[in-house]
């Protein structure tokens, strides 16, 4: 089958855009860091959850239900996840009793957002909602009431942070500060996560206060240029603006015509080009 | 443990959570920074996934395929509340990674073609979380819009939806389309 022209045009976007990745070391040495944290916290849970779920949904959490088949190239990219774990096929939850806890689950009118609100109701993680609706959908064969009313998911949109809280983000993040900062602060303040401390951060720095820990300099520099690039966005310009400029400009590329175009824009200087 | 299946036998091979990490990080940060379009906050996502994940990686590694369970898990991730602030902060963030694009070099500067491919990065940071997710799934990770559908926990027409207006939103098809190259067509 060809392939369609938008198709293509979506696969090179992300293909062109994927390998601006973090260094996977330093990703693996602050995860060895938080992996305490949630083995912690998930002993928790654990203990939380006998007390409330049946045993259907403690089987369904230990147990990874075989949601999907498996995929048939052999991609485990593509593969959903989920399968039968090969040490415990005898006690898992029976395909076909899953696809009918499922589907009584979804017949109902429940939605993805519902089992968030139940993982949250019966004190479970969110990273896997399929044993959330199993046991939703069990009990609801079983003829009982969920603790959540079925609702339609709510439109992603909808789900935006308030102005305030942008302005909060982009203050943190046009002074220079990163992850790496973010993640020194939330410790520092004792914040539950490096988003949480990007937020407290951000208000900070609106408020005219100095945070304990400074951006590094080559951060702050980036920061002054995508300030300068998001000048130029911001008046209507784009990628392909930004081509005729930097030939109109002899600049090596639209980079450096972004960079100039906004560093003109914030100056109250016109561009040779209407956006 | 990971089940593969060679004819009709079977063979378990023990993958510890170290040797997982080392082989799947760069992937998982690569899908990532695809569905969030910001490369801190694909680092954020996958280091909170993956220490969940050593957490339990005992029953993770039971699976017959464990990185697409952890895959799944950042897919939850991306798409959780907590993560809601990133719709708002694309627009810094895509422009961040088509600039360093840019730099990278004069090659790609006057070639449509790529220039395109950053428009439209651009564009994919305008999406709603679960239109970027939907588009991601199908023509990043391949996957069928039922697949899809089950990942996020919708119908497939609400998958197809999804889509539909997710390309409206980024003008592809017919009006992007137009723009592209006669080369590239053919």
């Amino acid at each position: 089958m060809t392939e369609q022209p938008h198709h293509r045009q979506l696969r090179e976007a992300f293909e062109s855009n994927e390998n601006n990745i973090a260094d996977p070391s330093a990703v693996y040495a602050r995860v060895q860091e938080l992996s305490q944290k949630y083995k912690r916290r998930r002993r928790g849970a654990q203990v939380a959850a006998g007390g409330v779920l049946g045993a259907g949904l403690i089987a369904g959490a230990i147990n990874l239900p075989a949601f999907l088949p498996a995929d048939p190239g052999g991609n485990s990219a593509t593969n959903l996840p989920a399968a039968a774990p090969a040490a415990s096929l005898s006690t898992r939850r029976p395909e076909a009793t899953l696809q009918a806890q499922l589907k009584a689950y979804y017949d109902a009118g429940y939605g993805y957002d519902n089992a968030q609100q139940l993982a949250a109701a019966w004190n479970q993680g969110n990273s896997d909602l399929v044993p959330i609706k199993a046991e939703a959908g069990r009990r609801l064969l079983l003829g009982e009431t969920l603790p959540v009313k079925p609702s339609p998911d709510q439109p992603v949109e909808e789900k935006t942070v308030t102005p305030t809280q942008a302005k909060q983000f982009g203050a943190f993040f046009t002074a220079g500060y990163t992850w790496d900062e973010a993640a020194k602060l939330a410790k520092l303040w004792k914040l539950a996560d490096p988003s949480a401390a990007k937020l407290e951060a951000g208000k900070r720095l609106l408020a005219g206060q100095e945070l304990p820990i400074k951006p590094k300099l080559a951060n702050v520099q980036e920061a002054e240029d995508n300030k300068l690039v998001g000048a130029f966005f911001a008046k209507g310009y784009d990628a392909h603006d930004a081509v005729k400029l930097a030939r109109l400009w002899h600049l090596k590329g639209p980079y450096q015509a972004k960079i100039e175009g906004g560093k003109r824009i914030l100056a109250g200087q016109p561009l040779p080009i209407q956006p | 443990m990971g089940l593969h299946k060679l004819g009709l036998e079977c063979v378990l091979v023990v993958v510890t959570f170290e040797q997982f990490a080392m082989a799947r990080l760069p992937s998982l940060l690569r899908y990532a920074v695809v569905l969030t379009g910001d490369r801190e906050l694909a680092q954020d996502i996958v280091q909170e996934v993956l220490a969940r994940a050593q957490a339990k990686w005992r029953r993770i590694s039971e699976a017959e395929v464990p990185e697409a369970y952890v895959r799944r898990m950042v897919l939850n991730e991306y798409l959780s509340w907590r993560r809601s602030w990133a719709v708002r902060h694309v627009h810094s963030v895509g422009e961040r990674l088509v600039e360093l694009d840019d730099s990278r070099g004069g090659v790609r500067d006057h070639a449509d073609g790529i220039v395109m491919a950053d428009v439209l990065w651009r564009r994919l940071a305008t999406l709603g979380r679960k239109q970027r997710a939907v588009l991601v799934l199908r023509y990043y990770e391949q996957l069928e819009d039922e697949q899809i559908a089950d990942l996020l926990g919708c119908a497939p027409a609400t998958v197809r939806s999804h889509a539909s207006r997710a390309l409206k939103t980024l003008r592809l098809s017919p009006e992007l389309t137009e723009r592209i190259p006669a080369e590239e067509k053919s």
